[in-house]
């Protein structure tokens, strides 16, 4: 597949590669690595005192932060308008139409929505070259700084054409919000690295990596309050406890993300929105264990920061850990019951396919499988890496598990309940009357200082997180209970979700009609 | 080739006064059109004529039914069924930031025509529709009537044969209606199968070979244009407004009119001969039941020479079988 045939990437670059607009880019650009290299090189702030060498790589930072942030907020914009613009302009129709294939278009859209800024970043290619010259800096590390920055970048702008797919009328502002906002936290020093020996994923680091002299890793750490965490230049992860190179980790990281969101969006950019699903349940089961092998590989198995915070002077117990593991995959989970969850024009045409199955069970079947797969693996790879000395009890780990699976079936048949409701935002509704039950929940259970009684497991998972041997042994029947009621509440929505797919049966529900039936020829 | 075979649309409106629809936009729609066809498609607002074109493109999957084109079915090979119909929907914009061979240009790769052929394609479907002296020009600079035949080239780019156009000739001034009209003849003398929705029937009545009259999600009539006129003449009919001249003076004719049942409202006129008269009236009836009036009036020895009636107008069919719903 030739990117330079695509039709799709053609039509953009004649749209925004017109010469005049090429030739403003390309002058401010211009104008920026003027006053950059002069800032640099001839300037009197206070780099005045360092040698050239230095200067140098100065330059070369401060570009490679520049053309990220471009890449990142400019790219991310014009991906998340890419095709949620078309659709509201009433021309993507005509694309769907056409014989581009969905694996071209959704190419198209990744790399042609942004061409102008792609255009600026090689703009400022040449000033890099200058300060990475100047800066005498090993070209393989900068040559892979710019690999990660662009493969990175891409990863991102992946992930901003998958949200522009799904955007509704009016909400790419709030579209654009969070996206800036996800690239703003994954760019921080913090939210990896307290349960993940794994530097940042943002493709900022590049400009961290460019810094190197060489490829050797470092052990440097940072204090943040409490916490101890790796220095984001110490591109040092550890791979089940394997200490291995940061930019090998991204590069990989990065290419799979790839792979995993370059199909999702062409496996639905041609087809009905009213039908979009952005994988198959095989598939969103297989981006569970993706996530989960990512979450398990990095875990910090040794405690490092984690035993420092609050004071903590021991390492974790396995069941700690598989704490900190559970709640982590609390987000992986709703990920994947999300991408589950189906609409009413799905369910409609899966009634009058006449091969419907126990759709009023939907989807409990996957998520008790992904949490039988997550789960099981959890317990293995604990196992696995426990200390024999600390407190561990198989029972409490599978009777976690199995709480852990059917409080979220519970949650998600509920939400699949109001998904097929007749309203106007069925899943929105559903979310936020699942918000104010738990949000009133804990607000009873918090002024009662029942957090961790065994009797709120009946209405919260929060005790799950802090059962230990003690506690299971001492209140084994409550813990029992809390799961049998789990499971009733879910029978109760499958209940009515069986009663709601009874009004969606083929024409049972159809307006009355005043007319005749048709009249076949 | 184009058959629908029990094609079902049901989806929910977006609720009103909270109280949310769910609508039947295509109930088990039945249709064989055959090539070379220009099929009308005809309805009130909300009947489902624009979701039907749309299945039949495969840009909306129906809730149970399928759609072939040329033998393929379209919602399991989409993309081998799309690269035979050519498109224009209702509503649509254009990229306004590109010229209008370059938006052309555009279409026919993204169609896959072999690149040494679309230049010359682009020129030809551009002279067509008659943009020569626009052929460089922005698209925003140009008409509304333009913009539409630009899009009509769009469709027609790839040499489609089936085009569905959903209300090609809506926000169409008289002249470009008009100019719109002979372009689909001539598409059609091309051989192209024409599907086509239209607000305005007499423009249908005039290009059509067939239609499809749609109502709530139901296909009422379906079928050859002048099929459909017999059969609606075969049922009862409104009351249609008959003249009948005899070769006889005097009031003897409106009499015996007034005398009949199924007449009203009958009135004299104007004699168009010396020694004749004339009468008009409304007759409910069926055409044979009309012959039944006449033969019955030329048995009572009355030298009828001429009987002039109106034959119910496809609007006026549609008007009685839609129960009078909007346009």
């Amino acid at each position: 597949m030739n990117l330079f045939s695509n039709a799709e990437i053609l039509r953009n670059a004649r749209i925004q590669l017109r010469p005049r607009k090429m030739l403003i880019a390309g002058g401010i650009c211009a104008a920026i690595s003027i006053v950059l290299i002069y800032g640099c090189f001839r300037g009197s702030i206070d780099i005045n005192g360092l040698p050239l060498e230095d200067r140098g790589g100065l330059l070369l930072h401060t570009i490679l932060w520049i053309q990220a942030a471009v890449l990142l907020i400019g790219g991310g914009i014009a991906c998340l308008h890419s095709i949620q613009r078309e659709k509201d302009q009433n021309t993507f129709d005509f694309q769907r139409i056409t014989r581009l294939t969905p694996l071209e278009l959704t190419l198209g859209k990744l790399f042609g929505a942004p061409l102008m800024i792609f255009f600026v970043f090689l703009c400022l290619v040449p000033a890099a070259i200058v300060g990475a010259v100047a800066g005498n800096a090993p070209w393989t590390i900068v040559l892979v700084a710019y690999i990660l920055l662009v493969l990175g970048s891409l990863a991102y702008l992946a992930f901003a054409v998958v949200i522009s797919l799904f955007l509704r009328r009016g909400t790419v502002t709030w579209a654009i919000l969070f996206f800036l906002s996800f690239v703003a936290y994954t760019s921080s020093t913090t939210p990896f690295s307290l349960y993940l020996a794994l530097c940042s994923i943002s493709p900022f680091n590049a400009v961290h990596l460019a810094q190197q002299t060489s490829w050797s890793v470092s052990s440097s750490v940072i204090h943040l309050g409490s916490m101890t965490i790796p220095s984001p230049d110490s591109f040092q992860d550890f791979f089940f406890g394997v200490s291995v190179h940061h930019a090998l980790v991204l590069f990989i990281f990065y290419i799979t993300i790839l792979a995993w969101f370059i199909p999702a969006v062409a496996r639905n950019i041609k087809r009905d929105p009213t039908n979009y699903e952005l994988y198959t349940p095989g598939q969103a089961l297989g981006f569970l264990c993706y996530l989960n092998f990512i979450l398990f590989a990095f875990f910090r198995w040794d405690t490092f920061g984690l035993g420092a915070v609050a004071g903590r002077s021991r390492p974790l117990s396995p069941l700690e850990a598989q704490s900190i593991l559970l709640g982590v995959n609390i987000l992986l989970f709703f990920i994947f019951g999300f991408i589950l969850l189906r609409n009413r024009n799905q369910v409609r045409r899966l009634l009058h396919s006449g091969v419907a199955g126990h759709l009023e069970t939907w989807p409990a079947p996957y998520l008790f499988l992904g949490a039988l797969i997550v789960g099981v693996a959890m317990i293995l790879v604990i196992q696995w890496k426990r200390d024999p000395s600390l407190e561990w009890r198989l029972s409490v780990a599978i009777f976690r598990v199995a709480y852990f699976a059917f409080w979220l079936i519970c949650d998600f048949l509920f939400l699949q309940w109001t998904k097929i409701q007749r309203a106007a935002h069925p899943l929105a509704m559903g979310v936020l009357y699942l918000g104010v039950y738990y949000a009133c929940a804990i607000t009873v259970v918090t002024s009662l200082h029942a957090e961790h009684n065994p009797i709120t497991a009946i209405f919260l998972p929060t005790p799950l997180f802090v059962l230990n041997t003690a506690a299971w042994s001492a209140h084994l029947g409550v813990w029992i209970l809390a799961l049998v009621l789990q499971i009733a509440a879910g029978a109760v929505f499958v209940a009515l979700q069986r009663r709601t797919l009874a009004n969606l049966q083929p024409h049972s529900s159809s307006i009355s009609m005043n007319a005749p039936a048709s009249a076949p020829l | 080739m184009v058959r629908l075979e029990n094609l079902t649309k049901e989806y929910d409106l977006p609720p009103v006064k909270g109280k949310p629809a769910q609508v039947v936009a295509a109930d088990r729609v039945n249709l064989q059109i055959a090539d070379g066809e220009i099929y009308g498609f005809v309805g009130p607002n909300g009947a489902g004529k624009t979701t039907t074109l749309k299945m039949i493109c495969g840009l909306l999957v129906p809730t149970s039914g399928t759609v072939e084109v040329q033998g393929i079915d379209v919602e399991n090979r989409p993309e081998d069924a799309q690269q035979f119909i050519g498109y224009l929907a209702d509503f649509f914009s254009l990229y306004d930031d590109m010229k209008v061979w370059e938006y052309l240009d555009y279409f026919a790769r993204a169609y896959k025509m072999p690149d040494a052929q679309i230049p010359t394609r682009v020129t030809e479907v551009i002279a067509w529709v008659g943009l020569e002296s626009k052929r460089d020009a922005f698209i925003q600079g140009l008409s509304r009537g333009m913009k539409q035949r630009l899009g009509i080239a769009r469709a027609v780019l790839h040499n489609p044969p089936v085009l569905v156009l959903d209300e090609p000739a809506s926000g169409l001034d008289p002249k470009a209606r008009v100019e719109l009209k002979d372009l689909l003849k001539n598409l059609n003398r091309q051989g192209k199968t024409i599907l086509i929705s239209s607000h305005v029937l007499s423009d249908l009545e005039e290009i059509c070979t067939s239609v499809a009259i749609m109502e709530k999600g139901h296909l009422l009539r379906s079928g050859k244009l002048s099929s459909v006129m017999e059969q609606s003449a075969a049922e009862t009919p409104a009351a249609r407004r008959i003249r009948i001249r005899v070769a006889d003076e005097g009031d003897e004719l409106l009499k015996w009119l007034q005398s009949r049942s199924g007449v009203t409202e009958v009135s004299a006129l104007p004699a168009s001969a010396a020694k004749s008269s004339a009468a008009e009236f409304l007759f409910a009836g069926r055409d044979a039941e009309l012959a039944a009036l006449v033969r019955e009036l030329i048995m009572a020895g009355a030298p009828v020479f001429a009987v002039e009636g109106s034959s119910e107008s496809f609007e006026q069919i549609y008007a009685r079988l839609s129960g009078g719903e909007v346009m």
